[in-house]
């Protein structure tokens, strides 16, 4: 659920240096052809969930998240917080029912606020505080690129943003053993802007108590890239070293597949020769094994899916991406999705052009 | 010669009359063609008099004929009065044309004269120009508060017989121009008057001048002061008007030409005195140092008058003149200069446009004399400067400072500053006074605060631009709003602060809105009892502290 690009605003690309937002890679949507209307499928006839039923928010199933949000949405953020306790250790379950929750208080943090009055000494309020935080502020910026944000909204955007950190450190005082807060800050240490040894700190601090922490990783890693506050060596020197040693099925190829999916040419007519790269196909190559040895409930199988269908679709793969986008079911609320301007428009007509190719080749067996 | 009126616009330079010169190749040529373009103007100027005459006496028949029937029948008074009252109106306007024009008085020059005793260096420095330029020194020096310098006589006889020669010397020139800038200013002035092989030549001007200045008493602008026309329909008046506006225009355009030859051949005397480049950028200067003066009066010396707050007299001019020697300003400045533009033509104007001056001056053959960057000023003639600006400092400020307090600078930008942090707070006010039904003072934003009512608050705050986007709703529509309240809260408690006499803003002649002099605890305490408000839990128990120690007053 928590993926890079859901923190930064809906947008991997909305940068503080600004880049202008991506469209989506493909004519059908994006360029349609004035005089023959554009090609479309049935989705249901290919098995595919029709376009009304897909839900955004998440990247597949969550029962347990459904109920958090449902009963904060009540009110009820005690419920919410058993559900939370009820995560254990296992820290990139909780880390993404805190995203959740955070996501919920943008609309209304009624419930939040009651929590943290009354439990004033809950770590997890304070660390669902701190998302929420991060998740109002950047709304407030809005995920344009930083050129067309105004000073208002630049105010806003700190002003709010400076409050989170505190959050995170009290709920690293009463939780020491808990990263979610510090995951937490990795994530507002972007957004604030934190100097390179600073944001290495606050990195520590995560690794020193989950190291094999993917959520964490993939954050991280957009800290490190050019655009942000890294450098070309600096941002491939974190993937190396996240990626390295890795088994299969751990799903770190994440990793790596997020930056091919930022490398990606802005310019449309560039992007094939890009996606047709031997090296690039050969990622994706290992990150579709990583998938298929990885368990089915890992918690970022969905992300590697979404990731996968959108990398094959482009790459020409047609067969292989729409065996992903009929594993991926009615679900779109994902990276690399969330890049786009309109990320169920992007999915969907994604899942089209993956399919039709799909046709156009015969409709070979599917994986 | 013309006080008021389009002749002297503050940006046009340096005005006025007098001759030109010219080659004597062509002199039977030219002295032919002078005499008849100088009969047009005579009889353009006689014709304006017949025109004032006729009306009156058209007029005048009007009222004898409106009288006569009204004695034959008693219904007619109101015909009669009318006519009675536009006649007056026109004879008002017609007198004021004809020979108010005329006159420049001492009560329309905004400074002061300063005799030969008063400032020696000054008088010698002159008739040593005049000397240079070949014509007689003035008989009086005025020192005024305008951008501009100009020389004139008081001539009879439309310009034939000279009079008694006046200069007036603006203090902002001699603030503002090097002594070798300001001597450009003054030649040209005496210029006008170089030579004396053709007086016609002041013909154009004085005519010029004398249908501007009727067109703007036409224009009733004493009448309006008094009161007179504003919502009081006159009849007839816009008709006199515009009678009095069409010959105007007429005579203006006949002028013109001749008006702006004896610019540049001006131009040319001051080039040759003080040097090309020193004229050149004379001529520049005059816009920057307009520039500079009109926003030392925007930004420093009015500042206060809404409050009836002034400088002190003394203050008025040397407050121009240190803002002239910031750094800060200076840089200003110089970009001001590097960026001149030309200004927009203006019709009828007695002066070519600027640009065209300068590109006049520029285009002569390099006389190899160096600009002036001395850094001096011509103000260091002056004997006794401090007695001359407290003098004429006031003049600056005109008539809106009549009864106004004199006082420092600090408090000045106090007042000032103060107030623009209350306006800063002028929507939060606008909420609370719609909430409680009646203005309320800082202390009424805490209280509601308190009750809990500040999301009520947040919500009728009206939204910045781009900030009603519909992503905007819910915590992120109320934190955005927050972001949008600090500034009109920390604006309220400052304005508050200030009336307790707890902070105040040190003026500085680097930024007008002067520098905030808060006490190091009292700025920590105020920002974090600010970000109380706003937090996530807003508490305004902080802010109370701060802003009302002692409690509020009932």
């Amino acid at each position: 659920m928590n993926l890079p690009g859901r923190r930064s605003g809906g947008n991997a690309f909305d940068r503080l240096r600004g880049r202008p937002g991506r469209q989506p890679a493909f004519g059908i949507v994006g360029t349609p052809d004035p005089i023959e209307p554009p090609r479309t499928i049935d989705p249901v006839r290919y098995g595919l969930p029709p376009r009304e039923d897909i839900r955004t928010d998440i990247d597949g199933p969550d029962p347990t998240g459904d109920a958090a949000v449902a009963a904060v949405r009540r009110g009820d953020w005690r419920s919410a917080s058993e559900i939370l306790a009820g995560s254990g250790a296992d820290w990139e379950r909780r880390t993404r029912l805190v995203g959740r929750l955070g996501a919920v208080a943008k609309r209304d943090d009624a419930w939040l606020t009651e929590w943290l009055a009354s439990e004033p000494d809950d770590p997890a309020a304070h660390t669902v505080t701190a998302n929420a935080l991060a998740a109002i502020a950047w709304a407030i910026r809005t995920s344009a690129p930083g050129q067309n944000v105004s000073d208002e909204q630049w105010r806003g955007f700190f002003r709010v943003m400076r409050q989170a950190p505190e959050h995170c450190r009290r709920a690293a005082a009463l939780a020491p053993s808990d990263p979610t807060p510090w995951i937490e800050l990795l994530i507002i240490a972007r957004g604030l802007q934190y100097e390179q040894d600073q944001f290495r700190t606050v990195w520590q601090e995560v690794r020193s108590r989950a190291p094999d922490h993917l959520g964490a990783h993939l954050f991280a890693r957009i800290y490190w890239q050019p655009e942000w506050f890294g450098s070309t060596e600096l941002h491939e020197a974190f993937i190396a070293d996240a990626t390295h040693g890795r088994p299969m099925g751990s799903l770190f190829t994440l990793v790596r597949l997020c930056s091919v999916h930022d490398g990606e040419p802005r310019s449309e007519a560039e992007r094939p020769a890009y996606y047709r790269e031997v090296a690039l196909n050969l990622v994706i190559d290992e990150a579709a094994a990583d998938l298929a040895a990885a368990s089915p409930d890992h918690p970022y199988a969905a992300t590697q899916r979404h990731m996968l269908a959108y990398l094959l679709t482009n790459a020409g793969r047609h067969t292989e991406a729409y065996a992903q986008f009929k594993a991926i079911g009615a679900y779109c609320g994902s990276s690399p999705w969330w890049s786009y301007a309109d990320p169920l428009d992007s999915f969907v007509s994604t899942r089209s052009a993956a399919v039709m190719g799909w046709e156009d080749a015969g409709r070979p067996t599917l994986p | 010669m013309v006080p008021r009126g389009i002749a002297t616009h503050r940006l046009s330079g340096w005005c006025l009359a007098a001759s030109l010169r010219i080659g004597t190749g062509e002199w039977i040529g030219t002295l032919m063609r002078r005499v008849v373009h100088a009969a047009h103007v005579i009889v353009l100027l006689l014709g304006f008099y017949v025109l004032c005459v006729g009306l009156l006496a058209a007029l005048v028949a009007a009222d004898v004929l409106v009288t006569r029937q009204a004695a034959a029948s008693a219904a007619l008074d109101r015909e009669v009065v009318i006519a009675y009252v536009l006649t007056a109106v026109v004879a008002y306007i017609a007198v004021r044309g004809i020979f108010v024009s005329i006159r420049v008085r001492d009560r329309n020059l905004r400074g002061i004269e300063v005799s030969e005793r008063d400032e020696p260096a000054l008088w010698r420095h002159v008739e040593f120009l005049a000397r240079e330029v070949g014509t007689r020194p003035p008989k009086r020096i005025y020192l005024v508060a305008d951008v501009n310098a100009s020389v004139w006589d008081n001539a009879h006889l439309l310009g034939l017989i000279p009079g008694q020669r006046r200069m007036k010397l603006g203090l902002p020139l001699l603030a503002g121009l090097t002594p070798a800038q300001f001597d450009a200013a003054v030649s040209h002035e005496l210029g006008h008057f170089g030579n004396r092989d053709l007086r016609f030549g002041a013909l154009d001007h004085r005519a010029a001048a004398n249908v501007a200045s009727a067109m703007s008493a036409a224009r009733g602008r004493r009448l309006e002061k008094a009161g007179l026309r504003r919502g009081l329909w006159i009849p007839g008046h816009n008709t006199v008007e515009a009678m009095f506006d069409l010959y105007g225009r007429h005579v203006l355009a006949v002028t013109q030409a001749a008006r702006r030859r004896q610019e540049y051949a001006a131009d040319r005397v001051a080039a040759d005195i003080a040097g090309h480049a020193n004229a050149a950028s004379a001529l520049r200067e005059l816009r920057v140092i307009a520039t500079a003066l009109d926003f030392y009066l925007d930004k420093y010396a009015t500042i206060g008058l809404e409050r009836k707050l002034v400088p002190m007299p003394a203050e008025l001019f040397g407050g121009f003149a240190a803002m002239l020697a910031e750094p800060e300003r200076r840089k200003q400045l110089d970009d001001v200069r590097r960026n001149l533009v030309a200004e927009p033509p203006a019709v009828f104007a007695s002066h070519p446009p600027m640009h065209e001056r300068i590109a006049a001056i520029e285009a002569l053959p390099p006389d190899g004399r160096p600009a002036d960057t001395s850094g001096a000023r011509a103000m260091a003639m002056l004997a006794n400067p401090s007695a001359v600006m407290t003098a004429v400092g006031p003049k600056l400020l005109g008539s809106d400072a009549a009864g106004a307090q004199a006082v420092d600078w600090d408090t000045l930008v106090t007042a000032a500053s103060a107030a623009r942090a209350a306006r800063r707070s002028d929507p939060l006010r606008l909420v609370l006074a719609g909430m409680y039904g009646t203005q309320v003072s800082l202390s009424g934003l805490l209280d509601a605060v308190d009750a809990g009512r500040l999301d009520e608050i947040l919500e009728e705050l009206p939204a910045s631009d781009g900030a009603s986007d519909a992503h905007m709703i819910g915590a992120v529509a109320r934190e955005a709003a927050k972001t949008l309240m600090t500034p009109m809260v920390r604006g309220w408690a400052l304005a508050e602060l200030a009336s307790q006499g707890r902070v105040r803003w040190r003026h500085t002649w680097a930024d007008s809105s002067g520098v905030l002099a808060i006490d190091a605890d009292l700025s920590a305490s105020l920002s974090a009892a600010l970000q109380a408000i706003v937090a996530l839990r807003p508490d305004a128990r902080a802010m109370r502290r701060v802003v009302y120690p002692a409690g509020v007053a009932a």
